[in-house]
């Protein structure tokens, strides 16, 4: 079975024109990935224009591999000139620049991109195995597992934002009821439309997402410039700098077993993401080393078990997507509304009624990960080139792509000027500390969250503790409200421990 | 005309967050007016909403609070503005920028409203060589247009009477 599904992937994705797009996203990923200022998310966003005039599958593959390509481009500025292109790569800074400052530049990068390379083939490698299973399991969810699972997805994220727990639950709060906004999705009602009929359609969520991305990102740059520091003078006294070998990495193997794994169960969990894989990876590398000294003064440990975990997480966050139709991240939660834009039914029925998608998506991957070593090395030796492009230049860009993005979607500017109204109020909900990615999280699966919980209603006639009671909806729950309470926990905890050990 | 005025950055925060109670409020009871009754053994649409507006507010006040609470805590940045700070303000002019770009795109077309964006942004991003801004603005502008609406077939606004004929003009060359 899973050679034939192989097979159907191999077939898709060596057509030439799905090739040469892959191929064409891997250079756009690892260049929009490297630049500071356009994260991998902002990658995804304005690479998704070209996805109009493709079918589903084919989008999909072009979009994964910018996504992969983009989260390993980051790697480079941040190895380069001590700015992480993506947020993801920031933990790579701490050893990748120190060790272009002893004169290993070359070292470093391979190191990045090899290591990139490894855990973004064996988090696909899981994807393959894990997701059918996973859709399998899902297909027996009722109603009131399935809001319990959305539910979750939207629990943990206050977990991992513990400093701004109640600013980021309101921030998803803000995104669910956002999605309530048009036609009731089980009575047919108009809600929040004031008689407007281009609302009863709902909120457009590529327009929202596109704004709250891209606009934002360059109101911020508007206000504040990332800088670029130039490449630092190398004490090359001495120094040998080649490839990294194969005898090298292989003393790193712990390193990249664990950060794939790592990697990959932080990216299945909805709300994580690449850049919670690279910083947990990283201090794990740290605190599990017999000489935590060496970090953070150029030990190549530290820039594998970075890089192996954010790309490892990319294969993770496609898990929940393609077995669910839960987005685990950002960078998923677009990719899951260009294809809820061409008509693509999401859920556990997806990979069982056509699982060419997960196929198709494993072979971009793999196919991807082994392009982008070629092409960031490519790209890494002219970089210096492409970073001297001015944001002057390289912002009005973005904006236009961004209007190209939000009009072709149904040819009405009225896209046009939702899209820009969702990126000032995006830098206004970000510059006051509230959490964007919560609020996009919350308008994807509110949608979900609604139709199943009053489905599980109306099928226990009303009876709200029949729904909660059952076996895995509970076990669920308990997760979800135990994630959602943990900030306030932990503290209680930890002081309770404090006084005990006092 | 100008007045120094000293504003607490503290007090945009309060405004922000005081406007979306304000707005959340009249959204609770708008919902509630605009839907039917509910149906027995159901939540309804309006139900649903109500829930999370109702959160929502509690959850905005509670944040209200905080930030008073927290004001002694907190570095307060003291901005002292006036009309000619707002004027040559960054964000306030990328904002203004942004929005009477969306407003004219219909009617202006695409070719020409981001030719203009395009130069005025990058002035005010800090560029200063006016052959590089025409230059930047026209290529940038003229690539996009023969990607998307050319070799992608996604057609881009043309605008309406005179700007329809000057877009339909540069097509055809």
């Amino acid at each position: 079975m899973n050679m034939e599904l192989l097979m159907l992937g191999i077939e898709v994705v060596f057509t030439p024109a799905t090739f040469l797009l892959i191929f064409f996203g891997t250079i756009i990923g690892v260049i929009f990935g490297a630049l500071p200022g356009v994260s991998s998310s902002m990658a995804v966003v304005l690479a998704m224009t070209f996805t109009y005039a493709l079918d589903p599958v084919t989008s999909i593959v072009f979009l994964v591999a910018v996504y992969c390509a983009a989260i390993t481009g980051g790697g480079i500025t941040a190895i380069l000139f001590k700015i992480p292109g993506t947020p993801s790569s920031a933990p790579t800074t701490f050893d990748g620049y120190p060790m272009v400052q002893q004169g290993y530049v070359t070292k470093a990068l391979s190191i990045s991109l090899i290591t990139s390379a490894l855990g973004g083939i064996a988090a696909a490698i899981a994807m393959f195995l894990l997701s059918p299973q996973l859709s399998k399991a899902a297909l027996k969810f009722g109603s009131s597992e399935l809001f319990a699972i959305s539910f979750m997805g939207l629990s943990i994220l206050t977990a991992l934002d513990e400093g701004n727990v109640i600013k980021t639950i309101i921030s998803a709060l803000m995104g669910l009821w956002l999605a309530t906004v048009g036609m009731d999705p089980i009575m047919g009602h108009a809600r929040f439309t004031w008689g407007n009929s281009t609302l009863l359609s709902g909120i457009q969520m590529i327009p929202v997402m596109i704004g709250m991305f891209a606009i934002t990102q360059v109101l911020k740059e508007t206000v504040k410039r990332s800088t670029v520091e130039d490449l630092p003078e190398a004490q090359r006294v001495g120094v040998i700098d080649k490839m990294v070998s194969i005898a090298e990495l292989w003393k790193m193997k712990l390193t990249i077993i664990r950060s794939g794994i790592l990697g990959t169960i932080v990216g299945i969990l909805p709300g994580a993401g690449a850049t919670i894989a690279s910083f947990l990876s990283y201090t794990i590398e740290v605190k599990s080393s017999k000489n935590p000294e060496t970090y953070g003064k150029g030990n190549p440990r530290g820039v594998a078990a970075s890089e192996t975990a954010n790309n490892a997480a990319t294969g993770g966050a496609m898990v929940p997507l393609l077995s669910l139709g839960i987005p685990g991240g950002n960078a998923a939660a677009i990719m899951m509304s260009a294809l809820v834009m061409k008509g693509v039914q999401m859920g556990p029925l997806l990979l069982q009624r056509q699982p060419i998608y997960l196929s198709s998506v494993f072979v971009s991957m793999m196919v991807t990960n082994v392009l982008m070593v070629v092409v960031s090395l490519a790209v890494a030796k002219v970089f210096s080139k492409i970073l001297a492009i001015p944001y002057s230049v390289l912002g009005p860009i973005i904006i236009l792509f961004s209007v190209i993005g939000s009009f072709a979607l149904q040819n009405n500017t009225g896209s046009v000027i939702v899209m820009m109204i969702a990126g000032i109020f995006g830098y206004a909900y970000s510059k006051f500390g509230f959490n964007n990615a919560a609020l996009i999280l919350g308008l994807v699966l509110g949608g979900m969250v609604e139709s199943n919980l009053r489905r599980a209603i109306m099928l226990e006639r009303g009876n709200i503790m029949a729904v909660f009671s059952k076996p895995i909806t509970a076990t669920i729950m308990s997760i979800s409200i135990f994630a959602l309470l943990w900030p306030f926990i932990k503290p209680l905890i930890f002081k309770k421990k404090g006084n005990v050990a006092s | 005309m100008t007045k120094q005025t000293g504003v607490i950055i503290m007090i945009f925060e309060l405004v922000f967050n005081a406007a979306l109670v304000i707005f959340f409020i009249y959204c609770f009871f708008y919902v509630g007016i605009t839907t039917p009754d509910n149906t027995a053994g159901q939540l309804d649409g309006a139900q649903w909403s109500q829930g999370l507006l109702a959160v929502l507010v509690i959850l905005l006040i509670v944040n209200i609070i905080k930030i008073i609470k927290n004001k002694d805590n907190t570095k307060t940045k003291v901005i002292s503005f006036n009309i000619k700070g707002i004027i040559t303000n960054k964000l306030i002019i990328g904002i203004a920028l942004l929005l009477v770009y969306s407003i004219a795109l219909s009617r202006t077309g695409f070719l020409l409203t981001s030719f203009i964006l395009v130069f005025l942004y990058s002035y005010l991003l800090g560029e200063r060589k006016i052959i590089r801004m025409i230059l930047t603005s026209a290529l940038s502008v003229i690539a996009l247009y023969l990607l998307f609406d050319r070799a992608l077939d996604i057609m881009l606004p043309r605008g309406t009477g005179i700007f329809r004929t000057f877009a339909l003009f540069i097509e055809s060359l």
